[in-house]
């Protein structure tokens, strides 16, 4: 593969970080399992060490073939076979993305309450979100890196004004209920890690030093997601277990001086963070019905990505109960674990059992 | 070549969707214009006999004072409704400043009125909150001069503890935390009409949600002490040697340490104030400072009386607690509090206090 349409490390990380933290800003007591967000904390830091280990297949996958994606290793191990692997792939980004799309619409509608339809504001996102694939890999690490600078500068004021809200009085001690929050916590951060399933498409596209900079966004968002969560608990207290949206509601406590009601902020950081997710999931789309079909279809897959999901989120995903009966955790855990986890294990095993094959047939 | 026409298709297509888009949202309706809007400053919330007596404050964008409605309805968005069949108009509640309960609805719980505040999407959990000493209807329909209170000289009224040590000030977070928390009881200022102008009369408290009595000014400087939110105010205390002598509280602190003795809780307060002088009636003061020990010993006597006296009333009388110790005790004694936190309210009646004051007077002003 030649050195055009690569990434560095620095930006796939960037993108990986930004479309993440969305994982953070839509969480609350009912997803979470319990009003205690505050164990949540500890939810993270199993997180960070689940991540380090579950990344580990799809790791040594990019190891034995750095050269080849996810597509090309399987379409060597399975041969015609391989396709169905990649249909799986392309419905399960399709999946993820409407599962964090329909949460955004259910915000604009139960929040917001704007005048304009929601369905306008989705489209715009998904309409962007589509240039953004159409132009490619490069074009959304880039576009990353700029979304960082404005992301960082958003939370980092928002936190600093909020310092002042903080009390002592509103925290509550750890697993004070026992460990079942905590456990539903991790559940929770797992069943969101598309990025299990993205990491292996990725990996040949990006040069760097990759370890480091996993090892280092790993940690950068566990931190960012343990401050988050002291930052809504010890702010909003109680409260906080039963918001739909808890770091919504605490941004609208944030004031310094006449800046005031800062909720605006939570909404561009999470619209960013989804611009990015989307424009990512509706690329690998297209590179997955490209391995099936060619260029072409590729290109039309983001289209007809983005159609999917407009008309999915705005038609049985446009309720909470529809959202709950489609993503609820029995469905969306087993599938970012069977996808990002357990693939990998089987593609790893059936390569390594023919190359196995393939070298005694050579030897003979 | 053919690459620049496949931009050229695609950035044709990209603006022939943003066309569409800002054309979907013109024809939606857009924003609503200012003119259409009701800016909601106050709510006041009276009890009836069928529902609620809302009184509002609108502020007008061609006036400088607010202007009164009231309505009655059977919950307070069912009388905002009626409000807009008056005058067509679409209420803003995100700019609202104050919410004034009357004092039968805390006699009566306050949650039925509260779910509005924490649950509507446009209500902020920052809003300021008080009691009313009579009727929020008083608070909202008295004039001062021609015009009337307006609801942000109410929310600085709300703040002015920080100068005068006498106020609480209680956001509608801060009173759900209390309500929803373990181990605290709500509470917030009151206000009343006196001498013809509104004022900050002193502190509601709550158990649960019900109104049960109602601390004075120096009470609830108490109060903001021990929750640590005391950052100012005025001791005043009087000597044979220098009649009357106020001193101004620098800085105010106590230190609660809760402990368990043979499975029962008790609570040791220790308190610190720095002061200093900032009158007398002797202006020979400041050339004795041989005075200060019997100021200090005065101030911590008065103070200690009073911190005795407010925590009989609030813990022994009504068994409710303001001061968050049941709170404290969860976080500290977790093991003993889940085991008793049902029963808390009982503790409170022969919760073992003992209260230590030291005052420090630094200087002569």
């Amino acid at each position: 593969m030649n050195q055009t349409g690569k990434i560095s490390a620095g930006q796939l990380f960037t993108l990986a970080f930004l479309t993440r933290i969305i994982i953070m800003l839509t969480v609350d007591s009912r997803v979470a399992g319990g009003k205690n967000l505050q164990d949540l904390a500890l939810s993270a830091l199993c997180y960070l060490g689940l991540n380090l280990i579950l990344i580990l297949p799809a790791w040594f996958l990019h190891r034995r073939y750095p050269e080849l994606d996810l597509l090309e290793v399987s379409g060597y191990a399975f041969g015609k076979a391989g396709g169905v692997i990649a249909l799986v792939y392309a419905a399960y980004f399709l999946f993820i993305n409407g599962y964090f799309f329909s949460n955004f619409q259910l915000f604009m509608e139960n929040e917001i309450n704007t005048q304009v339809p929601v369905w306008v504001i989705s489209t715009a996102v998904l309409v962007v979100a589509a240039y953004g694939a159409f132009l490619g890999l490069e074009a959304i690490a880039r576009v990353s890196g700029f979304v960082l600078i404005l992301t960082a500068c958003g939370m980092i004021f928002l936190l600093v004004t909020l310092n002042q809200e903080l009390r002592a009085e509103n925290f509550t001690p750890l697993l004070y209920d026992g460990p079942g929050q905590t456990l539903q916590g991790t559940l929770l951060f797992l069943s969101r890690s598309s990025f299990y399933c993205v990491i292996p498409f990725l990996l040949p596209k990006t040069q760097g030093a990759l370890k480091c900079r996993y090892l280092f966004w790993n940690v950068g968002l566990c931190l960012f997601f343990i401050v988050m969560i002291v930052t809504v608990c010890g702010t909003l207290g109680p409260v906080a277990g039963f918001q739909n949206f808890p770091v919504y509601t605490m941004a609208a406590l944030a004031q310094s001086g006449p800046f005031q009601r800062l909720d605006a902020i939570y909404t561009g950081v999470w619209m960013m963070g989804l611009f990015l997710t989307t424009a990512l999931d509706l690329y690998l789309v297209s590179m997955c019905v490209s391995f099936l079909w060619g260029k072409i279809a590729g290109r039309v897959a983001i289209l007809t990505g983005a159609v999917l999901l407009a008309v999915g989120c705005n038609t049985f995903l446009a309720s909470g109960e529809g959202v709950a009966a489609v993503f609820g955790m029995e469905i969306v855990l087993p599938a970012t674990m069977v996808t990002g986890v357990l693939l990998p294990i089987v593609i790893l095993l059936a390569v390594k059992h023919k190359d196995k094959t393939t070298r005694k047939k050579e030897a003979q | 070549m053919k690459g620049n026409k496949k931009r050229l298709i695609i950035t044709a297509i990209a603006v022939l969707a943003a066309f569409f888009i800002l054309a979907s949202a013109s024809a939606s309706g857009g924003q609503i214009q200012l003119d259409d809007r009701m800016l909601i400053q106050g709510i006041g919330i009276d009890q009836t006999e069928d529902g609620v007596l809302v009184s509002v404050h609108i502020s007008q964008h061609s006036q400088t004072e607010p202007v009164l409605e009231q309505v009655k309805g059977k919950t307070v968005l069912a009388a905002m409704d009626a409000l807009v069949q008056r005058s067509g108009k679409v209420p803003l509640y995100s700019h609202n400043l104050i919410v004034v309960l009357g004092k039968k609805c805390g006699e009566e719980g306050l949650k039925r009125y509260m779910d509005f505040f924490v649950r509507y999407y446009e209500a902020r959990p920052s809003v300021g909150m008080f009691l009313a000493q009579g009727t929020a209807e008083e608070i909202f329909t008295l004039k001062e001069g021609e015009e009337y209170v307006k609801p942000e000289e109410i929310a600085r009224m709300g703040q002015g503890g920080k100068t005068n040590g006498w106020t609480v000030y209680t956001r509608v977070i801060d009173f759900v935390n209390q309500l929803q928390g373990e181990g605290s009881s709500p509470y917030m200022p009151v206000v009343g009409v006196k001498d013809g102008v509104v004022a900050v009369t002193g502190t509601a408290i709550f158990q649960e949600d019900t109104y049960r009595t109602t601390l004075n000014p120096e009470e609830s400087r108490i109060l903001l002490l021990i929750t640590k939110r005391l950052t100012g105010g005025q001791l005043v205390t009087e000597l044979p040697k220098t009649g009357k002598v106020t001193a101004t509280i620098r800085q105010g602190s106590a230190q609660v340490r809760p402990s368990i003795e043979k499975n029962e809780p008790r609570l040791d307060i220790a308190i610190t104030c720095q002061t200093e002088i900032s009158s007398t009636e002797n202006m020979d003061l400041a050339a004795d400072e041989t005075l200060f020990p019997q100021l200090e010993q005065a101030l911590e006597s008065q103070l200690q009386a009073t911190t005795l006296e407010t925590l009989k009333k609030t813990l022994r009388e009504q068994q409710a607690d303001p001061f968050g110790f049941g709170r404290q005790i969860m976080q500290e004694q977790t093991a003993w509090w889940k085991q008793n936190r049902e029963n808390w309210t009982e503790w409170l009646a022969k919760l073992p206090v003992t209260v230590q004051v030291e005052v420090t007077v630094e200087s002569a002003g």
